[in-house]
């Protein structure tokens, strides 16, 4: 219960200690507040430097370029680069693994895959691709459906496979 | 649930962020000050609605802000530390016509602020008519005329 002290001529519940100590954690809050936004430009949070990421080597047939921090519901990108020897008899397969698929909703993929296949634990994509050495990019667009940690693969259908690890804020 | 869980974290979100910013930050409300809270008004419904643009969304939504604010007002009758912390306490920042310079600065407040609320409130002419004043918790400046 408030027990009003009287100061000077007021009666008026000042505490001077307890100010003092509300502006020491103000400047401390810009201050972080300042670092939070600093964080946030640099792509801790979401998109930007920090964030991108690439997994695969340069000469490899299968690279991958992700977003190691996403936000939850919203729209990113996965981008798989292939390199000569990925396709195989005109056609090009690329598996993206099921537990991924459950923390990820594909809006749509460009290039237009030919087919989808359904495997028990991966969901193969296959695309026409007449010149077996030809090097090409497919862009997975895709809304996070999950919060937290999500780990994820990507493959060849003949060998190479790529794993990631992206974080999802809410 | 998470229409709950997402009004309770921007509750206290805006709680904590408001309280850091300071009192004067929304005290003198100008009209870009204003615009600013829409903005912020703005930023805020998306990430409190989410996807869902139900009726029920909503009243949940509202129901769960007022429903703090309620627990928080109760709370706060019960324990005094906790209203100082939420609201923070009124502060002196001039007696008997001397304006204590150290307080005013930490605060963000200067003479000139004080000098207008000596005007609009009661019509005074100098800091020296002026017995205190108050930066209150809401960051409105109280005076005190003298007799």
């Amino acid at each position: 219960m408030s027990s009003v002290k009287r100061i000077g001529d007021v009666e008026i519940n000042q505490d001077l200690d307890f100010q003092r100590l509300v502006w020491t954690v103000q400047r401390v809050g810009w201050v972080v507040t300042a670092l939070l936004i600093v964080a946030a430009l640099l792509g801790l949070f979401g998109p930007g430097p920090l964030s991108w990421a690439t997994a695969g080597e340069g000469g490899a047939p299968l690279r991958l370029e992700y977003n190691r921090f996403k936000r939850y519901l919203a729209p990113t990108t996965l981008r798989v680069h292939t390199g000569a020897g990925a396709g195989r008899e005109g056609q090009l397969r690329i598996w993206l693994d099921r537990t991924y698929l459950e923390g990820v909703q594909v809006e749509s993929v460009t290039l237009q895959p030919d087919s989808v296949e359904a495997g028990t634990d991966r969901m193969t994509y296959v695309f026409q691709m007449p010149d077996p050495n030809g090097s090409t990019a497919i862009t997975f667009n895709l809304l996070t459906q999950q919060i937290g940690t999500l780990r994820g693969r990507v493959g060849l259908a003949e060998g190479q496979t790529v794993t990631f690890t992206q974080f999802v804020y809410p | 649930m998470d229409a709950v869980i997402r009004s309770a974290a921007i509750y206290l979100f805006l709680l904590i962020v408001f309280r850091i910013s300071g009192k004067r930050s929304l005290a003198q409300i100008t009209t870009f000050d204003f615009v600013l809270l829409l903005i912020i008004g703005e930023a805020t419904q998306q990430g409190l609605l989410g996807q869902d643009f139900s009726i029920t969304n909503a009243f949940i939504v509202i129901l769960t802000l007022i429903g703090i604010d309620i627990g928080l007002s109760l709370l706060k009758q019960r324990s005094q530390s906790l209203e100082k912390l939420l609201d923070g306490v009124p502060l002196i920042i001039l007696e008997n016509g001397q304006p204590l310079k150290d307080r005013m600065n930490k605060a963000r407040v200067d003479e000139g602020d004080i000098l207008e609320a000596a005007r609009e409130l009661q019509g005074l002419e100098r800091l020296e008519q002026i017995k205190y004043a108050v930066l209150e918790r809401d960051g409105r400046i109280s005076i005190v005329p003298k007799q």
